[in-house]
């Protein structure tokens, strides 16, 4: 459910259905549940920061309560969100699940689970290797920067924060004594 | 607590008092709540004395902002609640217009270029031969020089008052009680009501108008009778340069400053004589107000609109002793000298006394520092201030400023500076005089606006703790204020206004 905040900006159902490493992007993308947990990032910085601007500036700095002040929160919510929801999405190779993050950690369990199919006899010899070689390509199409998919999907999470930010703003105006009337 | 309050301002001081009175009761006086009706009555033969037209330019402003702040509202803490009333609005509904419509003043007497002579029916007399000897007597009392001779008393044109002559006054005053203002005031003052009579004594006007209104109201046969009566009697405080308009057709070079005591003299000495109906006795509380020191020399004028001087600190006083009068209970028989104990240069808040401090500068500063912020940052007079900031944006004052109250707010402060009657102007005229009164500052930032109390900001590099009068501190405790108000009408803005200028002026050490 949560991918189609993606899927339509994004070449999510393609690489999910006809890539040749479309197993691993599907068990990630489409059933990790990743695409929640960054909007719930998105969600969360967009909150940090609209109550840093209202409870903390806007009540506490009349100099900087201004619209031009708000904007910068604005733009840097939807930085911090690009940056924390891209670093999210990817995460780090540690070489085995439990030292890896995000997608590498989710490439070792489809790795293992095509490995070792649940409640279904392993594959062994050549034909583990070239599951193994398939997930590693997976991993280095990342490392190498080749697929674009999390950067889109950060792109399109910051957007979702830009929004986030200016409703959670509409909410939090009426508590602050400088910023009432900001952004209108 | 009496519920009106009728101010007799005569003369050109009188008028110049009934001014300084409009700027200190814009400052919402408390006792002065819009509840209680003060009728201005101004009466100066002179009709086109310049002072009585810059008072009444100031008490018409007030009373269109009063009627447009608090039209049918009982407001007891904002400035402007003073509710100034023309004589003609009292009693019916609409007004009594027999009596001149929405008018301050009470004109009355002869009008256009007619003389003394002719006042007193002198022509007449000739012709009448049993009147021959009247003629004569009246020859024999008055000067009988030619009009443009200073001493000219039969020859006198009265279209400019009396020019100093308070025995010509004295005669043409006596006719008041015969007017239908006057009659109409006697219908309206009731036994509660109290009544204040402003003039000086070295002039004309004043000195003959006091003594013939107030017999005029005690030997009424009214409930007006049995009114509270004060006065201020203006003692000498400015002197007048050489005529230097000899020739003009006015100016006759009849006043002699150095005539102010002896007249102020045989004046005070007139009032005392009489008996039970001397004027010391029939007047419950006379406030006794002049300045020895350091007197501004004035331009020579003898009337019309050249006779426009500068607000003086005596002025003031007269104004506060209005307030005394109308907010002490009835003292039968007190006379009271307004005295300052230090006469330097330039007399401050710190040497009034503290009734006078309580009453008069608690609002009065309050008013200062909020008119001050309202036109240098909310007009953006001196500083812009960010749009978007909250009081800015609930007053709506990108649409608002510039229209209905605003506006009319604006002109009496004067800041567009359009005209010379305004408050800011008033207060620059007292500090200009030689001896000055100068306990604001109207220009530059707000550091020194009370200029007894001047604010520093306790900051380095910018942090730290900002003064009270600190623009940004002004606007972040507007901000404050603005969260508690009723509305986003004007009259909410200026109480907001007057919240702000009362919590920094506590606030100030």
């Amino acid at each position: 459910m949560w991918s189609s905040f993606f899927s339509w900006a994004t070449d999510m159902t393609d690489r999910c259905s006809t890539d040749q490493f479309k197993q691993f992007f599907y068990e990630y993308f489409m059933e990790s549940g990743v695409c929640g947990e960054v909007l719930c990032i998105s969600a969360l910085i967009a909150l940090v920061f609209t109550l840093v601007f209202y409870f903390g500036i806007g009540n506490f700095s009349f100099t900087l309560s201004k619209r031009i002040t708000w904007i910068v929160f604005l733009v840097i919510s939807s930085v911090t969100i690009y940056f924390v929801s891209d670093y999210y999405i990817i995460g780090t190779d540690g070489g085995a699940i439990e030292n890896s993050t995000g997608l590498y950690k989710s490439s070792y369990t489809t790795e293992t689970n095509l490995i070792s199919p649940p409640g279904k006899p392993s594959k062994k010899g050549d034909e583990a290797k070239k599951i193994r070689r398939k997930a590693q390509a997976y991993r280095d199409s990342f490392k190498q920067d080749s697929v674009s998919l999390p950067h889109d999907m950060a792109l399109i999470n910051s957007l979702y924060g830009l929004g986030l930010f200016f409703v959670f703003s509409l909410g939090a105006k009426r508590f602050s004594k400088h910023a009432k009337f900001i952004p209108f | 607590m009496a519920k009106k309050l009728f101010i007799f301002a005569i003369g050109g001081t009188g008028a110049r008092v009934l001014r300084s009175f409009t700027m200190v009761a814009a400052a919402g006086l408390e006792k002065f709540e819009s509840d209680t009706s003060v009728i201005p009555i101004i009466i100066d033969h002179d009709r086109q004395c310049g002072d009585k037209d810059r008072a009444t330019y100031a008490l018409t402003q007030y009373y269109t902002i009063h009627n447009s702040m608090y039209s049918n509202t009982n407001e007891r803490n904002g400035f402007f609640m003073t509710n100034f009333t023309p004589l003609s609005h009292l009693g019916v509904k609409g007004g009594n217009h027999a009596v001149k419509k929405d008018s301050w003043c009470l004109d009355f007497g002869p009008d256009g270029n007619v003389k003394y002579s002719k006042y007193l029916g002198l022509d007449s007399m000739e012709s009448i031969e049993a009147l021959k000897p009247t003629e004569g007597l009246l020859k024999a009392l008055y000067d009988t020089s030619d009009s443009n001779e200073p001493t000219a008393e039969l020859e006198l044109n009265l279209n400019v008052g009396f020019k100093g002559k308070p025995n010509i006054g004295t005669v043409v005053f006596h006719d008041i009680k015969g007017t239908k203002e006057f009659d109409w005031f006697l219908g309206q003052c009731g036994p509660d009501d109290k009544v204040f009579v402003i003039g000086s004594l070295f002039g004309g006007t004043g000195a003959s108008g006091i003594p013939e209104i107030v017999k005029a109201i005690r030997k009424s046969g009214k409930p007006a009778a049995d009114a509270e009566i004060g006065a201020a009697l203006m003692l000498p405080y400015f002197d007048l340069q050489p005529n230097d308009k000899a020739g003009d057709g006015l100016n006759t070079g009849a006043i002699d400053y150095a005539t102010f005591n002896a007249k102020t003299k045989a004046a005070l000495e007139s009032y005392g004589q009489g008996g039970v109906d001397a004027m010391n006795r029939v007047i419950d509380s006379i406030y006794y107000i002049g300045d020895e020191e350091k007197h501004t020399a004035l331009d020579y004028n003898e009337g019309s609109s050249g006779q426009k001087n500068d607000a003086h600190v005596a002025e003031f006083v007269a104004a506060t002793a209005i307030v005394d009068f109308f907010t002490q209970e009835r003292v039968t028989g007190s006379a009271y000298e307004f005295g300052i104990g230090d006469t330097t240069d330039k007399l401050r808040i710190g040497q009034f006394d503290n009734l006078s401090k309580q009453l008069i500068f608690k609002p009065l500063n309050s008013f200062v520092i909020a008119m001050r912020y309202y036109n240098d940052v909310v007009r953006e007079k001196r500083v812009s201030v960010n749009h978007a900031t909250t009081f800015y944006q609930h007053f709506d004052l990108t649409n608002n400023l510039n229209k209905g109250v605003y506006s009319q707010v604006d002109d009496f402060l004067g800041v567009a500076s359009t005209n010379d009657w305004n408050f800011f102007s008033w207060i620059d005229e007292m500090a200009r005089q030689v001896h000055a009164f100068a306990p604001y500052t109207i220009t530059g930032d707000l550091y020194k606006v009370i200029a007894d109390k001047p604010q520093k900001d306790r900051t380095i590099m910018g942090v730290g703790k900002k003064a009270a009068t600190n623009d940004t501190s002004l606007n972040s405790r507007m901000n404050t204020i603005t969260g508690t108000a009723v509305d986003n009408s004007a009259r909410s803005f200026f109480y907001a206004l007057r919240q702000l200028g009362t919590q920094v002026n506590n606030n100030l050490r």
